[in-house]
């Protein structure tokens, strides 16, 4: 367990508190490194929602415009990726619309 | 793509092997740490939890991180459902101590408003009266993917759901034992796994009505043996008829709480159903929406398999199981017509209060063709299985018949 912080301490990251912290204690989630100077809307996409949960998930969906907008105001506001910015928030979801979006 | 930065923090440790034991051996730090690098891209995802899908053969995996995965219904046509066919719902990663079956250092407690806190070892909750019972659990987004239009959330299609044994302990045993006071309205349930992102550990909670109920387990067997790491080792909460989210896996706190628990997973929109019916595709305000308790009634085709073939006027037999939430399952009856005729099938009767009933009945289908087999139970309060999904925003409580095609050749 300590040598596991101290490992994890050497690697920047944050260490998950032991477990029953109180609500709202968890810091937010690490921002993906992109390893691209200008990424596509489909590296952004993938990158960003990778981050926490498997690309799986976003691929199984078909949800339209309004949902997506939904999804997206609950990852930022909620689960940690408060650093994707409106700018792309609405590149994401341009991109979620076209290639996840409702079939036709 | 993602590959680069894996590659290239791969290169830099060698033998991902030796790295991952011993991130694993520095115990409850590991997991974190391990979150940590695959949220940062710097393991392979494959890293984190994916050695346990070996434990669930022939599941649909739906996302393996967190994993989530169910089975189709033809594999669910035991009328026990064993343990490597269990669905698996996480929304986090798994702890340290599952993967481990260490029960070293874990305690169960019970805070909040009790006159006794107490924290219990794996040891001492075993010495408490045990039941054994078998009992239906089910996601609550189960059917999800049936919902028109489409939902957010991951897509289950029929088979987040399974019928198992669990041996454990009264919960009103061990609140009793805690003692509540006048003022326990609710309980708030806790568990090992760390959430994903920067989420509110997962918990919610049950009503003290519910977790008093005589047949609301605090479980460390499933089938007769330790839970699997990915159903809740040591020990979960197995809360029958309800929502699969009350029963809460890897259980080590439960605070009892003087109103109804108000964690992330409690409000909003999560579990929760709007009070009235709703236009599909629209979404109430957060005011109308309550949470969502108890199944309503439901029937799984187990046998034959979709798209089956069989011969002209040859003799199918058709089972499966059906279950009703706190209800008692009625009837179940079949068509092949589309719903023109029905067809009455055997029930056999659950094997305790629990657990699903199962059906069957032999059916032959005279003529050449592409039919559907559709199946539809009744509970013993007059409701039925309904023809179309009902909508709600989040795809929560998906009850609608199930429809199996099967071909006929001349």
């Amino acid at each position: 367990m300590i040598i596991g912080s101290a490992l994890a301490l050497v690697w920047g990251l944050a260490v998950g508190e032991e477990n029953n912290q109180p609500a709202g204690a968890v810091p937010a989630v690490q921002k993906p490194v992109i390893d691209e100077a200008n990424p596509g809307p489909d590296v952004l996409t993938r990158e960003y929602c990778s981050a926490c949960h498997s690309f799986q998930l976003v691929q199984a969906q078909r949800l339209n415009r309004a949902t997506w907008e939904w999804v997206m105001e609950d990852m930022v506001e909620q689960f940690g990726a408060g650093w994707i910015t409106p700018p792309e928030q609405t590149v994401i979801i341009d991109y979620l619309v076209e290639h996840y979006g409702p079939e036709k | 793509m993602k590959a680069f930065s894996r590659r290239r923090f791969l290169t830099h440790m060698g033998h991902s092997g030796a790295w991952l034991a011993f991130l694993t051996a520095c115990g409850a730090g590991a997991d974190a740490a391990l979150k940590g690098l695959v949220g940062r891209g710097l393991l392979p995802v494959a890293w984190a939890d994916d050695a346990l899908l070996g434990t669930k053969p022939g599941m649909t995996v739906l996302t393996s991180q967190p994993i989530n995965g169910e089975f189709a219904p033809h594999l669910l046509d035991d009328d026990m459902t064993p343990a490597a066919r269990h669905f698996v719902r996480n929304n986090g990663s798994v702890p340290a101590r599952a993967k481990n079956k260490d029960p070293q250092g874990w305690t169960l407690s019970i805070e909040g408003e009790v006159t006794t806190p107490l924290a219990l070892s794996l040891d001492e909750l075993q010495q408490l009266p045990s039941v054994t019972q078998q009992a239906v659990i089910e996601c609550g987004g189960n059917g999800r993917a049936l919902f028109e239009p489409k939902v957010r959330g991951n897509q289950w299609t029929r088979g987040a759901v399974a019928c198992s044994q669990w041996t454990g302990v009264r919960l009103r045993d061990v609140l009793k034992k805690a003692g509540l006071k006048s003022r326990a309205v609710y309980t708030a349930h806790y568990g090992e796994d760390q959430p994903l992102g920067s989420a509110q550990p997962f918990s919610r909670g049950i009503p003290i009505e519910k977790a008093m109920d005589e047949h609301t387990l605090i479980a460390y067997q499933m089938n007769g043996a330790a839970l699997p790491a990915l159903n809740g080792y040591p020990v979960r909460l197995v809360v029958p008829g309800w929502i699969g989210s009350c029963s809460q896996k890897w259980l080590n706190r439960i605070v009892v709480r003087d109103q109804v628990h108000d964690s992330q997973k409690m409000t909003g929109y999560s579990y929760r159903v709007p009070a009235y019916p709703v236009e599909p595709g629209s979404r109430p305000p957060k005011e109308d929406m309550v949470i969502a308790t108890a199944w309503r009634i439901k029937s799984l085709i187990t046998a034959p398999q979709a798209n089956a073939q069989f011969q002209a006027g040859q003799s199918i037999t058709v089972r499966g199981h059906a279950w009703a939430g706190e209800e008692t399952v009625k009837e179940v009856l079949v068509s092949t017509d589309f719903g023109i005729h029905w067809k009455k099938t055997m029930l056999t009767q659950p094997a305790n209060a629990s657990a699903w009933a199962h059906w069957e009945c032999d059916l032959a289908l005279p003529r050449k063709g592409h039919y559907e087999i559709w199946a539809r139970a009744f509970d013993d309060k007059g409701n039925a299985q309904p023809f179309r999904q009902p909508w709600n925003p989040k795809g929560y409580l998906g009850n609608v018949i199930h429809r199996l095609p099967v071909l006929i050749t001349a």
